[in-house]
């Protein structure tokens, strides 16, 4: 990390904007989106599905679904524009830079090579041969994240991994670009209540002590809350609030994250709930409040004014007329 | 969580066995075949190319198996022979034409697009062309070629012809089994790991299609030995006297009205061994080098 942006993040959103064409018209998914991260933190984003966290992670890598293009905003990688990178910058950056880790540990996944084989190919593609041995780096890093038998797990397809063992695959994939920021797209959704635990602490445990950073989307706002230092909350498109875990979970102050936490408050004996109302359509390109339809909070300024950007500290961010003071 | 899979089998059995019994019974005869190719030299019985004038047209006996041709040349020799002449040719024909050819379909499936479009259009005027009408146009075009050294035109321009003809079905194939992978996580992944397309088209296509250019690989290895047997037949090629099947069954055909059927019949005999043999390995010969194919 020789050059470094303004203000010392490691990555910065500026108002990403993301359009896909379908063959039924536009849709938004993004609606500038702003985010940063700091070098060697945790940052965590919750959302229900469709409100473009998955979009925001693939934004970072530049890598769009067919038809679809970052259509607005910019993205700083350490003082370098990322959307201005030639095909050759945008290689050496993905990877090296920023690795990703997927949802769905199987099909992320070579089904024709074996596990050994891929983690090498990754380390190759992305470190020097002064690195060291890219076969010694797979067989340690397996057993760092705790396979009892590294070299039986190299010489494995994928479809003889469970889904825990696959997802820490995964990770060691990952972890082999030696990224400063590794993204993760709900890694854990897939496995079950236990297998997802210790999954989430080896990856953050793992990336800690590599001093990378990590970027964590979920739409589990306990399973964000266990390892991000930092969350921010999602809504059609943007990002709504931003603070630290302590802020968002003690005190949160959109209304949207207010009813997101109250669905997940176990603690109140009550039944899980939810949250009125419909998840806004993304083929619409939202000037007010995308939430107000589903507000508790709702005032007459909101059908009326653009959404006021709050910056009540230097991390802390907020999308809404209701002020920071009024949480 | 670990399936046995078909590659728990062993190495012998997954060469030997087939999916059906009559697969089994074809890769014996290849097997048997290749041992040929391999062993000609030393089980000829006469010198291929040198003929014996006090002895034509003789037909199979202890000391010619097959008969003797018209000039005398031993045909139980000339067909071992030839054996390793179309088979090597084939060989070489199939692995430049399938090498390019599924390069440029996976290369295609990965860029979709344009670049899809153009290698499609020009697979199919390929295809459109008569194989041995190509055949013809390409000793028309190349068969005044001065080669240096030991490259003979006629061999150059055959393996040539069997590269053309055989480069479309490769391209068609590797693409359409690896279009659904355009959109695949792991290939996200592999992109999102720094991989360039070029590394992606050799690391993760190539390898998952593989089963099916194994398959056609059998297939058009056949395919071109009916090719270098039709284009010497009609007299491009090989010339004589190498000994080479099709060739020979030509020089064998206008004896057959004589009676003399044993000039044409073991060659034609050869061929038809080869192609059938071959065949055996086309379907179901992906089954045991996908790791995913779960053994019943």
């Amino acid at each position: 990390m020789t050059r470094a942006s303004a203000n010392g993040s490691l990555l910065s959103l500026a108002g990403i904007e993301v359009t896909i064409q379908t063959a039924s018209g536009p849709v938004h998914p993004l609606q500038g989106v702003d985010l940063e991260v700091y070098p060697g933190e945790t940052v965590g984003l919750v959302g229900e599905s469709g409100s473009g966290k998955t979009m925001t992670l693939r934004s970072i890598l530049r890598l769009m679904p067919p038809g679809g293009a970052i259509t607005g905003g910019a993205i700083d990688w350490n003082g370098r524009q990322v959307l201005e990178m030639d095909p050759g910058e945008l290689q050496a950056y993905r990877g090296a830079d920023v690795a990703m880790i997927y949802q769905n540990p199987v099909s992320a996944l070579d089904p024709m090579l074996k596990v050994g084989r891929q983690i090498v190919d990754a380390y190759k593609a992305n470190r020097d041969l002064s690195d060291g041995d890219p076969h010694e780096f797979a067989r340690s890093t397996l057993r760092e994240l705790e396979f009892g038998d590294p070299e039986t797990v190299l010489r494995r397809h994928p479809h003889q991994l469970s889904g825990g063992m696959a997802q820490r695959v995964n990770i060691a994939l990952a972890l082999a670009c030696g990224p400063a920021l590794i993204l993760a797209d709900e890694p854990t959704t897939g496995l079950d209540m236990t297998t997802q635990i210790r999954v989430l602490d080896l990856l953050e445990r793992q990336v800690s002590a590599r001093n990378a950073a990590l970027l964590f989307i979920s739409h589990d706002l306990r399973a964000v809350a266990r390892v991000s230092r930092h969350i921010g909350i999602m809504y059609a498109g943007q990002v709504v609030e931003f603070g630290t875990r302590q802020q968002i979970l003690e005190e949160p102050t959109h209304p949207y994250s207010r009813a997101l936490l109250e669905c997940v408050d176990l603690r109140s004996g009550d039944r899980p709930r939810s949250i009125p109302g419909l998840v806004p359509r993304m083929t619409d390109v939202y000037d007010l409040c995308a939430f107000r339809d589903r507000c508790v909070s709702r005032m007459e300024v909101c059908d009326r004014e653009p959404l006021p950007l709050h910056k009540p500290d230097e991390r802390r961010r907020l999308l809404c007329h209701l002020g920071p003071g009024n949480g | 969580m670990v399936t046995r899979s078909q590659t728990d089998r062993s190495l012998l059995s997954r060469i030997f066995v087939g999916p059906t019994a009559g697969r089994t019974v074809r890769r014996s005869i290849f097997y048997l075949i290749l041992l040929i190719v391999i062993f000609g030299p030393w089980i000829v019985t006469h010198d291929p190319i040198r003929p014996d004038p006090f002895n034509t047209l003789a037909p199979p006996s202890a000391e010619h198996w097959f008969g003797t041709d018209n000039i005398g040349l031993d045909i139980y020799s000339r067909v071992v022979a030839g054996a390793r002449i179309d088979f090597v040719l084939a060989l070489i024909g199939v692995l430049l034409g399938g090498g390019l050819g599924s390069m440029m379909g996976a290369w295609a499936a990965y860029r979709r697009g344009w670049a899809d479009t153009v290698v499609l259009r020009v697979v199919e005027v390929l295809q459109s062309f008569p194989v041995l009408l190509l055949g013809l146009a390409l000793f028309a075009a190349l068969g005044t070629l001065d080669l240096p050294g030991p490259f003979d035109t006629g061999i150059v321009v055959l393996v040539i012809a069997i590269a053309f003809v055989n480069f479309p079905s490769y391209v068609r194939q590797v693409r359409s089994v690896l279009i659904p992978l355009t959109d695949a996580e792991f290939v996200q992944a592999a992109k999102c790991s720094g991989l360039g397309g070029w590394g992606i088209v050799w690391k993760h296509f190539i390898p998952n299609a593989r089963g099916q250019i194994l398959a056609l690989f059998a297939l058009t290895c056949a395919y071109a030995i009916q090719i270098i047997a039709g284009l010497s037949f009609i007299g491009l090629g090989i010339e004589p006297p190498n000994p080479e099947w099709g060739a020979m069954i030509r020089e064998g055909a206008t004896l057959i009205v004589q009676g003399k059927w044993w000039a044409s019949l073991f060659p034609g005999a050869a061929i038809a061994l080869s192609v059938y043999s071959l065949t055996g390995f086309s379907i179901g010969s992906d089954v045991p080098i996908d790791p995913t194919a779960v053994s019943s």
